[in-house]
């Protein structure tokens, strides 16, 4: 039986000796580490005593890789480092062991050791580990021992106990995950790091006047909104940094308030006055950002309003805008292309500081968590002030896109979700007549817009003319005083002349069916051929000419631009269509998405 | 030749001139290069792909941009051209035929949607 070396475990604790100690392995374990490396702690014997805080130095993970080190095993020591940590335990450092009698050989235990205790009452164990998950930059090729690794030891960043905490052995460096946090636990540290922090927001009402900032931290188990109020801004808001980690504790939970945030967790949380927020300075183990990118092909399936992560190439960017809200207020505004793998392209709308301060040369990769998905002009994507931007950031993700649009993706032309404002390009959303119907468009809260191809069958005539207000701005109908003046009731002034507008009533159909639509000056008037003035007068003085241009008109094709809405007329509702846009067709246009869809129904 | 314009003559590509020996046809491509003799011509399709058009009349003028030829396919895969006419590119919008290329892939695939058979009437 091979002969331990008695005693060494004490000295190894007191930082007295053990050199080239014979211990005998009693147990392994892994553990998660920082940086992905894994990290082994093991339980030595030196048959009086066990001792469970020693940690294999990373360049010896191999051997518990290959497992060399079984429980039972007998080893030498040949090189170690004790550390001390800030509440007085020790850690021993394996930097150099070898096994002298594999586990097979040895027949058990040797000896009857206990666990070695200094006398500090909590069990060393789970601690311990903590800190040593914090163990970094172990991995120095020892070529010189002694003094080199001794400094590197001192940048081992070690678990600092938080002092606002309460100081119970065991439980100050306990860091649960976000996950596990709810309302009826108060006693809890997190590990977090922030990732996006609101400016502070002040109000004033009848109850009085207060402020709040709020902000959003991840950990990996997830994410979850944290606001402070008043004194809290005080205390908290200069010291919190986005992208940087801290331990936070004792706030309150309450349900989530999900409408204004996107954040993924059923609660969140509030700071008071038992908060505290204390910077963590390891942090390789906290995600960076959680996000749940949405593919932009993706986007159209889902509802408008909803709240997206997406990530994607800025392929195109414009310039800076500035538009005047409805309360006078200037922003700032800019949009830019995103496309991704999926081919699909779409515009995002930046605001305020962000469309000024957006860097768009080469190309970045732009990722947007919380963007606010629009159904404007088909799909796009807002980035609202609880948004957060990234510009080329450091995950994974944003690597695959790079690689793919350095390879393809440059030279696609991708195809926008978003309806550009002009002819051509981007028109979205078709649809055929029975669409219309079977999807019950326009049974929704709003109006729902499509674009389809269909031709006109029918114009109705009679009543399509209507004597208008002659005011630049205004269209409404005036009344004949039958005195030579007309009145106009929403100007509130009688004028000796009017101008004729067009309501034309008219029957559009496709092959799948058709549609009673309305349309107004410019749709008629394109339709038509002629002005409206010219057209008033044609039916005052030359009917047969008048007649004859709604003969023309009839059985043209065209593209339309719809927009219909459920409406309600005494008791009785019906699906209202105006045309907002009348085009001629592109045939090349409309080929090219002909046989787009016959491959498709191919595929199928 | 009077009794090509009645048959109904389907549309095709260089690639299916073998399998329409000896059928009228109608060919849709961009002049080429126009022999001196002007009795014959090459026509590139949508696909890049060359073919032979002979004439029965010498050419008048000279042709280029593209034309639409209608005419048997001869032994040879070249096309014995009944008539020709010219799709002018000054007027309305050019014709592409790389699109036209795409949907003459898509008739031939879906025969039983695309007949050639029908019947003209009375």
């Amino acid at each position: 039986m091979t002969k331990l070396s008695e005693g060494a475990i004490e000295a190894l604790s007191n930082g007295t000796g053990g050199n080239d100690a014979v211990l005998q392995l009693v147990n392994i374990r892994k553990i998660d580490g920082g940086s992905g490396l894994p990290r082994f702690r093991v339980m030595m014997s030196d048959g009086l005593h066990t001792l469970s805080s020693f940690m294999l130095s990373t360049q010896l993970n191999f051997m518990a890789e290959e497992n060399r080190l079984a429980p039972n095993c007998v080893c030498i020591l040949k090189k170690h480092v004790t550390n001390i940590l800030k509440d007085k335990r020790r850690v021993v450092i394996i930097l150099e062991m070898e096994v002298i009698k594999s586990a097979e050989d040895v027949a058990g235990r040797i000896g009857e050791p206990t666990p070695y205790t200094e006398g500090k009452a909590a069990p060393v164990c789970y601690s311990i580990s903590h800190s040593a998950l914090i163990l970094q930059n172990v991995n120095h090729p020892h070529q010189n021992a002694g003094s080199h690794i001794s400094t590197n030891m001192t940048r081992f960043l070690f678990l600092k106990a938080p002092s606002a905490m309460p100081s119970t052995p065991g439980d100050n460096s306990k860091v649960v995950p976000i996950a596990s946090l709810n309302p009826y636990q108060s006693k809890w540290t997190i590990r977090a790091r922030v990732t996006n922090k609101s400016s502070i927001r002040t109000w004033s009402n009848s109850r009085g006047d207060g402020k709040l900032f709020s902000m959003e931290i991840v950990d990996e188990s997830g994410e979850i909104r944290v606001t402070g109020f008043n004194q809290e801004v005080d205390k908290f808001f200069s010291l919190v940094e986005v992208g940087k980690v801290y331990y936070v504790s004792k706030g309150s939970l309450k349900i989530a308030n999900k409408q204004y945030t996107s954040v993924k967790n059923d609660y969140e949380m509030t700071l008071n006055g038992e908060s505290s927020i204390i910077p963590c300075e390891d942090d390789c183990d906290v995600p960076v950002m959680q996000c749940d990118f949405v593919s932009i092909g993706d986007l159209e399936n889902r509802e408008k309003d909803a709240i997206v992560d997406v990530i994607g190439v800025c392929k195109s960017v414009d310039e800076v805008t500035r538009l005047t809200t409805k309360s006078n207020r200037e922003v700032s505004k800019r949009t830019l292309n995103l496309m991704d793998m999926s081919g699909k392209l779409v515009t995002v709308t930046l605001w305020g500081e962000e469309a000024e301060k957006f860097e768009a040369s080469g190309q970045p990769i732009v990722a947007i968590k919380g963007a606010k998905l629009s159904d404007f002009g088909g799909r796009s994507l807002s980035a609202s002030f609880s948004s957060t931007l990234m510009i080329n950031p450091d995950i994974p993700e944003a690597y695959k896109l790079r690689g793919w649009y350095d390879k393809e993706g440059h030279a696609m032309d991708g195809q926008s979700l978003t309806e550009v404002k002009g002819s051509g390009g981007g028109l979205t959303n078709w649809k055929t007549l029975s669409d219309v119907k079977t999807e019950h468009l326009g049974h929704g809260d709003k109006a729902d817009y499509y674009t389809c191809i269909a031709t006109i069958v029918y114009l109705r005539k009679e009543n399509c003319l209507y004597q208008a207000c002659p005011s630049q701005e205004c269209n409404k109908k005036v009344v004949d005083q039958h005195n030579g003046m007309f009145r106009c009731e929403k100007c509130d002034k009688e004028f000796p002349n009017f101008k004729y507008r067009l309501i034309l009533s008219a029957n559009i159909a496709d092959y799948a069916d058709n549609q009673w639509v309305t349309c107004f000056q410019e749709s008629a008037e394109a339709i038509l051929g002629q002005n409206a003035a010219y057209l008033g007068q044609l039916k005052d003085s030359n009917e047969a000419a008048f007649d004859e241009v709604f003969q023309q008109a009839n059985f043209n094709t065209f593209v339309f631009r719809s927009r219909v809405k459920l409406e309600t007329y005494n008791d009785e509702s019906r699906i209202k269509a105006t045309v907002m846009d009348v085009k001629p067709v592109d045939h090349k246009d409309y080929s090219k998405r002909l046989i787009m869809n016959i491959r498709k129904l191919a595929a199928q | 030749m009077e009794g090509i314009l009645d048959v109904p003559k389907p549309r095709i590509t260089c690639g299916m001139l073998s399998q329409y020996i000896g059928r009228p046809v109608c060919f849709v491509g961009r002049v080429e290069k126009v022999h001196p003799t002007g009795k014959t011509f090459t026509v590139s399709d949508g696909e890049g792909k060359i073919a032979t058009v002979e004439l029965v009349c010498v050419l008048d003028e000279e042709l280029s941009g593209v034309v639409e030829v209608v005419g048997m396919v001869s032994n040879k895969g070249a096309i014995m051209a009944s008539t020709y006419n010219v799709l002018r590119e000054d007027k309305g919008i050019p014709f592409d035929l790389e699109l036209y290329a795409e949907a003459l892939k898509v008739i031939h695939e879906f025969p039983q949607h695309y007949p050639f058979e029908v019947a003209a009437s009375g």
